[in-house]
């Protein structure tokens, strides 16, 4: 909310500076965003006028010829304004002023005629934002003064406080946060307004309680109101206008400025209506089904019966909380009024606001449940308003005030030690006494314990912690003193998930990929490409936009757009996420299942991308102690990814038939879609809940081979389609226990003779003697004519 | 007589050693000055005939000489091989390096694992929560009831659910770490420390200093006497390591609702150190997150007795500290996936 400092000054009677105050205040109460400087400078010939005579322009419908009295002379000039009577006062601008935003006023002929001046709108003076007409000034401003003087536009600071959400009930006002400031300043509070406005309440109340009114709602609290006759609708006294204007309020007419005044100064909101059009009884009762109103916004709603509503023996004249209706408002005519001030169940307002979606400086108060016990104080201090403000013909006719559950102060009893051991610091009795008392609460202090009663303005205090926050804001968090933990604590477990998550990335990491992250979502689009539509997905209910539609059972997504981005920048890229995707399941939430997901990009087209994927698994497989996997090529199952190449693509299984992830080469139409173009793309995904599970931490040291090992190559050309997991395995088979390891060291495609050319590397070892180099030698001549016989394999010897 | 003769055989020998540059020449020396037919050998032949006082004399000396040349014979040799070798053998040293390039990991990762090493080295546990949770664990197990303004605070990703949803038994994705807070205290009693990093979720339009998803870090401490000078202890603790540099916490009184009081809290600026420059905008201070007194309606919940444990939380972005940190002036950068950015790190 935004407050004049002026006027808060006024009320909290501040010696400090605006932005002092603003400084004290963040500190101790509520932030302040902001401090600006408001000050309206105004060229001395801009002056307070009369208007003296309306003539129509005889060659245009829209403008007006207009005489106004500058005090000295008469003054002719031509306006586009309609909003001006004979005999208002409004600000001229004479020829040769200078407007706030730059403008110089020259004497000029419009349509033929000769116009020496303008009149001027609230925005054309700097001093609001208003340009819907002329700014009608007090009957009583003097002729010739010039607006500067007149207004004696004083300089202001505004400040933009932060009202936390839970002091609104009390703080959206200048009262309450004037409460604040001199609290801070370890004053105490005067609240003249409160004591004023009692004693105008005692004065209320002696005239017949007579004004018809009932409840039929339990969401209503308290309904108070009070009948003035007598009343002149006009333009409010400027200082009444402009600590509105500083307030973000704009200025309508005299009660409805003053009804806006007071709910500023107290944080209740007030309406009125013109009584001369209301059929009495005033009833506050729940909305019928499909009832209808036109509010002062000339928006007209629909009702469907679960608002709560202000009518009058016909119809709905108010929704309540929110905002009035058009035709019960005031008009200029009016001089019957009813004012209300009234209390309502705040989950009600909000509801109703929501429904509707209206919001308005009414209903955000009262969706903030406020005291019932503010209402006749803010109708006494409109009534001393409105008799401040010149209605001395103003008369009281009756009045009412319905409050079947009168709110009364509440007692918490607060522990001595527990305002220590919250707070980690002593502090003394009187301070915390003196501290509670400037915040309007009383304190009764008992040796240990004090019994404090609350002030009904203060909802939010209800239990012992409520009171110590206050005891230290107010104290100063800046006088405790760190102190260190004391609780007895034993060393923390690991958290096994993040550990492993931490070496995984440390892999990938040394093993050159860059590590991304991208978002829980994707498209539907995005899914239907790469078709992982076919999985009923958790969908957003409400995105903010279609990218955000479906929560993602891929990384693939991600990934592919991120090397769309990178192409310009990277010939190669090889990026790696972990993260989440989720996946529905029968219990109310869905399974939420760790991801690696692996893309590497480059021009290749031999299929390099596939192995380097493949690598990049078989490091992490490596460093996650896992063995029982193998490289399933069987294409035709549903758990490769359907966007793939239609051959380099592969599963990877245990043999107790569970799929840790697959790596795959993705399909040219993905490519396209995504805009990648000239490259090839593989991708890995390893479902790394899984892989945690069957990782062994655990190792036993094997003892060195204490035999020479030997070594031994093999060259052998295959054709294109036998596959080295094939001929390794044969190898194996073939080797016996004395052959230890089987590596491939080398691979040629020979497209034209449709062959591959292969290396293998092995490793022959014995536990317990020295190989021969014959014995090493028959098994060598084996595995050849194996190779030659079953695999057709051509042996280079 | 010969005793000169010597001296002139050794001073000659040894110029001519050092000034040679070949190991062939340097050879040729060697027999030219200690070979069979060498003038230095006819010395030593003849001293067998001299007198034995002179004997005495030249003796030792022709054998000092002959050593001395033999010694810089072999470290003449020894500096000309490896002359050659520093001629034939140069590399450019600085082509660059064999190597495997390296990744990188996300300054996320980086930051997140700088601030589990600092909380758990100072005794805390790391814990996690599903990032899609029921209503109940993201707004009424934090005291954020169905009709709380303080749910107003938060716009938040709703899960369509196929049946009709029930009010309050909606799917979020999570909208705060804190939504963990009740899930651990279920399972577990005081007193402990933990730490809860995490994705979390908005749903807001997004500028250079707001995302839709975002990384927070939740502490939470409870015991019987757990205290706002702990939480200062704690909290000055962890940034002073964090920034590697002595840092100050400000408290302000704010308002969460599972929190009382709560704080909003400050650290000195890690630009100017407090005095006030542009990043701090003149005040010194540097708004990291919000924090409090754990209510005693979030313990009730938990199924704690009331009034009998005492603790704080407090939250803030991970992304917001690897901004200050590494001076990031973009928040959309994180999930951007852009390269240039992740490769600086």
């Amino acid at each position: 909310m935004q407050f004049s400092f002026n006027w808060l000054q006024k009320l909290s009677q501040t010696k400090r500076s605006a932005s002092q105050v603003a400084k004290d205040l963040t500190l101790r109460s509520f932030e302040v965003e902001g401090v600006e400087k408001w000050e309206v400078k105004l060229d001395k010939k801009i002056i307070v006028s009369q208007i003296k005579e309306i003539k129509k322009h005889p060659n245009a419908d829209k403008l007006q010829i207009v005489k106004v009295d500058t005090g000295k002379k008469e003054i002719t000039l031509v306006t586009g304004a309609s909003n001006i009577k004979i005999g208002q006062k409004v600000p001229l601008a004479l020829e040769g002023a200078k407007l706030p935003s730059g403008l110089k006023i020259k004497a000029t002929r419009l349509r033929g005629i000769e116009s020496k001046g303008m009149l001027c709108a609230e925005d054309e003076l700097g001093v609001g934002n208003d340009h819907s007409g002329i700014l009608i000034l007090d009957s009583n401003a003097p002729l010739g003064k010039s607006i500067q003087e007149y207004f004696s536009l004083e300089k202001d600071n505004l400040l933009e406080i932060d009202i936390l959400p839970n002091r609104a009930h009390d703080c959206l006002s200048y009262r309450g946060v004037a409460r604040e400031i001199v609290a801070i300043e370890k004053r105490n509070f005067k609240d003249k307004i409160k004591k004023e406005a009692e004693k105008e309440w005692k004065k209320i109340i002696s005239y017949p309680n007579t004004l018809p009114a009932k409840i039929l709602t339990k969401d209503c609290f308290r309904y108070t109101g009070i009948k003035i006759k007598n009343f002149k609708v006009e333009p409010s006294p400027f200082w009444l206008q402009n600590y509105l204007r500083k307030s973000g309020i704009q200025p309508i007419n005299n009660i409805v400025d003053i009804t806006n005044y007071v709910m500023l100064e107290t944080g209740q909101p007030l309406h009125a209506f013109d009584a001369s059009l209301l059929k009495m009884p005033i009833i506050i009762r729940q909305a019928k089904k499909d009832e209808k109103i036109k509010l002062l916004d000339n928006q007209k709603i629909k009702l469907i019966g679960e608002e709560i509503i202000i009518a009058d023996k016909e119809k709905p004249i108010a929704l309540a909380g929110i905002m009035g209706g058009k035709e019960s408002g005031i008009k200029s005519d009016t001089q019957e009024i009813i004012i209300e001030g009234a209390s309502f169940n705040s989950s009600k307002i909000r509801f109703s606001s929501r429904l509707h979606n209206l919001t308005t400086e009414a209903s955000y108060r009262f969706e903030r449940d406020l005291d019932p016990n503010l209402t006749s104080l803010a109708l006494s201090r409109a009534l001393q308003l409105i008799k401040i403000t010149g209605g001395n013909e103003v008369e009281l006719e009756n009045w009412i005030d319905i409050y079947p559950q009168k709110i009364k102060p509440w007692k918490i009893i607060l522990s001595k030690q527990k305002v220590k051991d919250l707070l980690g610091v002593e502090i003394k009795e009187k301070t915390i006494k003196s501290i509670l008392e400037r915040l309007d609460l009383k304190v009764k202090n008992f040796s240990t314990q004090f019994e404090i009663t609350i002030a009904t303005e203060r909802k939010d205090l209800q239990t012992p912690e409520d009171l110590i926050e206050e005891i230290g804001r107010f104290y100063g968090y800046e006088n405790i003193q760190p102190q260190p933990l004391q609780e007895y604590i034993k060393l923390p477990r690991r958290n096994e998930k993040r550990f492993f998550e931490k070496i995984i990335k440390d892999v990938c990491v040394a093993s050159g990929w860059d590590e991304i992250r991208g978002y829980s979502f994707y498209s539907q689009a995005n899914a239907q490409v790469l078709k992982l539509d076919k999985k009923d997905h958790l969908k957003l209910l409400n995105p903010d936009n279609q990218e955000q539609a479906w929560m993602r059972q891929s990384l693939s997504v991600t990934l592919l757009k991120a090397a769309r981005l990178n192409l310009s920048y990277f010939k190669e890229i090889k990026i790696f996420e972990i993260g989440k995707i989720y996946l529905k399941q029968k219990d109310v939430l869905p399974q939420e299942e760790e991801m690696l997901g692996a893309l590497v990009s480059s021009e290749n087209k031999q299929g390099e991308q596939f192995y380097k994927a493949k690598g990049l698994a078989e490091n992490i497989f490596s460093r996650a102690r896992l063995s029982d996997y193998y490289w399933n090529d069987n294409i035709n199952d549903e758990k490769i990814p359907f966007f793939s190449h239609p051959s380099r693509k592969a599963l990877i299984q245990n043999n107790k038939g569970e799929i840790l992830g697959w790596v795959a080469e993705v399909n040219r139409k993905v490519l396209q879609y995504f805009g990648i173009k000239n490259q090839r793309v593989a991708i890995l995904e390893i479902n790394l809940s899984l892989l945690r599970k069957l990782s062994q931490e655990k190792r036993m040291y094997m003892p060195l081979a204490k035999f020479p090992p030997v070594n031994r190559d093999i060259s052998l050309r295959v054709s294109r389609q036998t596959k080295v997991a094939e001929i390794e395995s044969l190898i194996y088979e073939t080797g016996g226990e004395l052959l230890q390891e089987v590596d491939l060291f080398d691979m040629y495609i020979n497209e034209e003779e449709g062959e591959r050319a292969l290396g293998f590397h092995l490793i022959f070892q014995s536990k317990e003697r020295t190989l021969s180099s014959q014995e090493v030698e028959k098994l060598m001549q084996n595995i050849f004519k194996k190779l030659e016989k079953e695999l057709g394999a051509n042996i280079r010897k | 007589m010969l005793k000169n003769k010597l001296s002139q055989i050794k001073k000659e020998a040894l110029a001519k050693i050092k000034a040679t540059n070949s190991s062939k020449e340097l050879e040729n020396l060697r027999i030219q000055y200690l070979g069979k037919k060498s003038e230095f050998k006819k010395i030593l032949r003849s001293i067998k005939d001299l007198a034995s006082q002179e004997k005495k004399v030249i003796g030792p000396l022709a054998n000092q000489i002959k050593e001395n040349i033999e010694k810089t014979l072999q470290s003449r040799k020894e500096e000309i091989a490896e002359e050659k070798e520093k001629k034939e053998e140069w590399i450019d040293v600085t082509a660059p390096g064999k190597r495997n390039t390296l990744g990188h990991l996300h300054p996320l990762s980086i930051v997140q694992r700088d601030i589990e090493d600092i909380f758990v080295a100072l005794g805390f546990e790391i814990a996690d929560g599903p990032e899609i949770e029921t209503e109940f664990y993201n707004f009424d197990a934090v005291n954020i009831p169905a009709d709380h303004p303080g749910r107003d605070m938060q716009d938040t990703f709703w899960i369509s659910q196929e049946k009709d949803r029930q009010p309050g038994s909606g799917i979020v994705l999570r909208t705060q770490t804190s939504s963990v807070q009740v899930r651990y205290m279920e399972k577990n009693k005081p007193p402990f420390r933990i730490i809860i990093p995490g994705r979390v979720f908005r749903n807001e339009a997004t500028d250079a200093s707001h995302e839709h998803t975002f990384h927070q870090f939740e502490v939470l401490v409870v015991g019987e006497k757990v205290n706002v000078a702990n939480f200062l202890f704690v909290a000055e603790e962890f940034f002073t390591q964090f920034f590697q540099e002595k840092i100050k916490i400000r408290l302000r009184p704010s308002y969460f609702p599972f929190v009382e009081p709560g704080f909003e809290f400050d650290i000195s600026c890690t630009s100017c150190g407090g005095k006030g420059c542009s990043v701090c905008q003149q005040t010194g201070w540097l708004e990291v997150g919000g924090a409090g007194m754990v209510h005693q309606n979030v313990f009730q919940t938990a199924g704690y007795p009331r009034n009998k444990y005492q603790g704080f939380a407090w939250g803030f972005g991970i992304e917001r500290l690897a901004m200050m940190k590494y001076k990031i002036d973009d928040i959309r950068l994180f999930h951007s996936g852009d390269l240039r950015f992740i490769k600086q790190f």
